[in-house]
């Protein structure tokens, strides 16, 4: 056992550090650390710059335009980012259609769409979700019929994030009803600029435009457009979300979370109550537990093994300490979190010192992070997972 | 001992539940999700005419003889359907305060009749920010109360500020048209709105001057305490409806080809809200038979430990609420984010959880 980092693990630490205190804009980085909504040009100008230092999909292979890094590259880059203030870098193109596309799509589909996705162009969604399928995606009802080289598509999507920002979507939709419900399903890449397509927005819980519910009606999608086989698509969805999932523990995010809190104490002469120092070396501990079990996936993951329930762990837990940690910086702020106006954070979006909506963020914070213990496979069927694959119950 | 309602008071729940299914039945969306729900003048004014406003004050101060119970019973119906109607901030806080401070039932006649709308502030930082002051003619007031709840439509405002020789609170009614108070509204973390007052060499006449010193203090203590109580009434209406409601989506929403409250897991989470909602609905009740009883130290220990109880476990039926509800649960479409949102609000008022938290533990110092 040796919990040291290699020569090249600290080194590629020192350079992402580097690299994030050089090139992230100040404006972008105070808006992500006092959790202030992001525009889309937010996201776009650092993913730029990324693609530009060749570091947007780092992780994918060489051959397909990536760095080939390791897990624990992966990790350290992640770490780094979201702990210097980085916005979140969009998975959707990157972690999830990307690696489905260089793992099942065709030679013709790589050269088409991997491009797009390195430099940053084409903004994917992920088009799973629908409203009588959620926890049950293998009750998805969206319907491709074939019609010579074409699928016609009718049905919806929901909870659809930044589709109003997407040019594409990737979505599973049915193609044999026939079939038992996990098959008769194809994993297909739609432009969404095709007609027949309409966007509705969705209000969330803390007031802004997240997400949406995507229509399709008579929307015709090249047969071209579909990934690996017919009725084959829930392997390569069951893939993608395997991805999603080692991404969630967010440890960079949880050690910036803990010293926001900490600073929001200072500030309002809260750090001589003994009551605060407990919750706080009780949240410490919280992030120390998923930092290192983060690391011990991580070790097995560089020694050959592939992540199965752990991934599970590391969703629940990351997911649930990140929430009590924002309803706690709402409780540090006190009557400070009252004001409660999104709109006029929206309008002054980067007038931090504002007084009523300075921080305004923090609890738009804690109102979305009741997001993440539900999406990408709730924190009940993460238990389900576990239960039953690393219990056998 | 008899710790149901009488006959009358039910027929006031009734009441209070129609209303509120007449005015609230069909509204899905959240005060926050569309600007003219947040609050309107009419429904105040029939609210008013129900009687509801002076349902618990005695008669001699203008009111129709019922008490803290009458009290409980309307906090309760109107936060099951979330109504976002001054309640707490005037029904409560600025009635009390106008009693305590012994005005007469002629003077809060206007304010249970729905034509005037006198609001109080409930976030406690506001305290010591405004400071009157000897001027020209009287007194003049300065200062600035960040948060005042209703501050756009309300007629009249209570304040508390510091006396500038004597260092001592006087409380103070005064009209939101008094020269040199500007306000700035804007919506709270539940909502519903509110305003930013400031002022600025304000003339406050000695009639605008309810109460000083001690007098000053002590009633705003004993609206604190009401306004505890109305608080704990309120969140558990609210934890109610969130309830009610989750457990219908687990019989409705189907997954895996069955209703999802099929899941033990679900099952007994349901089971541990539904104990969390009986124990809420226990301390409340401990609640407002405190404030039968005798003012004091006493009292106020059992109402922050009933405050306490209260919120920790009608927050977390509101998380669990959200959580259970899946993706349905985030929006604003349903109520079920803007009942957490609402009772987190009243987690942040009255200076949170801490003050309550010392005033409980205390007791093990010694
Ligand atoms: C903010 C946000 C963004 C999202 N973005 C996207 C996106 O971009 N693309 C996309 O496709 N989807 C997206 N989702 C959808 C998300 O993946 C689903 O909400 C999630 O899978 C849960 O499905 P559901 O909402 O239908 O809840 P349901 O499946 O109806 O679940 C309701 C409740 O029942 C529980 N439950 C269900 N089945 C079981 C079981 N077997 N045992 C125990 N408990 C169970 C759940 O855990 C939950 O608490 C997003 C969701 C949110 C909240």
């Amino acid at each position: 056992m040796d919990a040291a980092w290699t020569a090249e693990d600290e080194q590629f630490r020192r350079e992402v550090r580097q690299f994030c205190a050089e090139h992230l804009p100040d404006s972008i980085r105070e808006k992500v650390l006092a959790s202030r909504p992001l525009a889309r040009d937010d996201y776009m100008r650092w993913q730029d710059i990324l693609a530009k230092r060749g570091w947007i999909a780092g992780f994918w292979p060489k051959e397909y335009g990536g760095c080939g890094w390791t897990p624990t590259q992966s990790y350290i880059f992640q770490e780094e980012t979201s702990y210097a203030g980085a916005p979140w870098l969009l998975p959707f193109g990157v972690n999830y259609v990307g690696p489905v596309i260089y793992t099942f799509g065709s030679e013709a589909q790589k050269r088409r769409y991997l491009p797009g996705i390195l430099s940053n162009e084409v903004f994917w969604c992920q088009g799973y979700s629908e409203p009588n399928a959620g926890s049950d995606l293998a009750r998805l009802k969206t319907r491709a019929v074939r019609e010579g080289d074409v699928y016609v598509v009718n049905g919806s999507k929901i909870w659809t994030t930044m589709a109003h920002w997407a040019d594409w979507i990737f979505a599973l939709v049915r193609t044999d009803p026939s079939a038992k419900p996990q098959e008769g399903i194809s994993f297909l890449l739609i432009d969404l600029k095709s007609p027949g397509i309409t966007i509705e927005p969705i209000k969330s819980i803390d007031g802004l435009h997240h997400f949406n519910q995507v229509f399709f009606s008579d929307v015709r999608v090249p047969v071209e457009n579909r990934v690996g086989e017919e009725n084959k698509g829930w392997t390569y969805a069951k893939f993608l979300l395997g991805h999603e999932r080692v991404l969630s523990a967010e440890v960079g995010k949880a050690k910036r979370c803990l010293e926001r809190i900490q600073q929001l104490a200072r500030e309002r002469g809260l750090t001589a109550n003994a009551r605060y120092r407990d919750r706080m070396a009780g949240f410490e501990i919280d992030v120390l537990a998923l930092e290192w079990t983060t690391l011990r996936l991580l070790s097995a993951v560089m020694g050959g093994q592939s992540p199965g329930y752990e991934a599970s762990i590391l969703k629940l837990r990351g997911s649930t300490i990140l929430q009590a940690m924002s309803e706690f910086a709402v409780d540090v702020l006190s009557a400070d979190a009252l004001p409660y106006q999104p709109e006029l954070m929206l309008d002054r979006i980067n007038v931090a010192d504002e007084e009523l909506t300075g921080t305004m963020g923090i609890v738009t914070e804690f109102l979305f992070q009741r997001a993440p213990t539900i999406w990408g496979g709730s924190n009940e069927i993460q238990r389900n997972i576990i239960a039953k694959h690393a219990l056998g119950l | 001992m008899d710790l149901s309602l009488t006959p009358e008071q039910k027929l006031l729940q009734d009441s209070v539940a129609r209303f509120a299914a007449e005015h609230y039945g069909k509204r899905k969306r959240s005060p926050s999700a569309d600007p003219s729900d947040g609050f309107d003048r009419e429904t105040w004014r029939e609210i008013a005419a129900l009687g509801w406003l002076g349902a618990g004050l005695e008669e001699r101060n203008g009111g129709f003889g019922g008490g803290p119970v009458e009290t409980m019973v309307i906090m309760e119906g109107a936060g099951k359907a979330l109504m976002s109607e001054p309640l707490l901030a005037t029904m409560v806080m600025a009635t009390r305060l106008l009693v305590e401070t012994g005005q007469s039932a002629d003077d809060i006649a206007p304010l249970l009749a729905g034509d005037e709308i006198i609001t109080a502030a409930l976030a406690d930082r506001a305290t010591g920010t405004l400071t009157l002051a000897r001027g020209g003619q009287g007194a003049v007031l300065s200062g600035r109360e960040p948060l005042m709840p209703y501050g756009d439509a309300a007629d009249r405002f209570i304040l508390a500020a510091k006396a500038e020789e004597a260092g001592e609170t006087v409380l103070i009614s005064l009209p939101a048209q008094a020269s040199g108070v500007s306000r700035k509204g804007f919506r709270t973390l539940d909502g519903w709105p509110a305003a930013a007052l400031a002022f600025e060499n304000t003339p406050v006449s000695e009639d605008e001057i309810l109460a000083r010193g001690q007098a000053a203090d002590r009633a705003q203590s004993i609206a604190a305490d009401h306004a505890i109580a109305a608080l704990c009434a309120e969140a558990v209406g609210i934890a109610q409806g969130l309830f009610d409601r989750t457990l219908d989506y687990l019989k409705q929403r189907e997954q895996f080809g069955q209703p999802i409250g099929r899941f033990q897991a679900l099952q007994h989470r349901m089971a541990d809200m539904f104990i969390a909602l009986e124990e809420a609905r226990s301390l409340m009740i401990m609640a407002t038979m405190a404030l039968t009883g005798p003012e004091g130290d006493s009292r106020q220990r059992t109402l922050s430990a009933a405050r306490l109880g209260v919120l920790s476990r009608t927050l977390h039926i509101g998380r669990e609420a959200i959580q259970l509800h899946g993706g349905m649960g985030m929006t604003e479409e349903l109520p079920v984010g803007a009942g957490f949102r609402r009772l987190k609000t009243l987690d942040l008022i009255f200076g949170g959880e801490p003050p309550h938290l010392e005033r409980v533990a205390a007791t093990y110092r010694q």
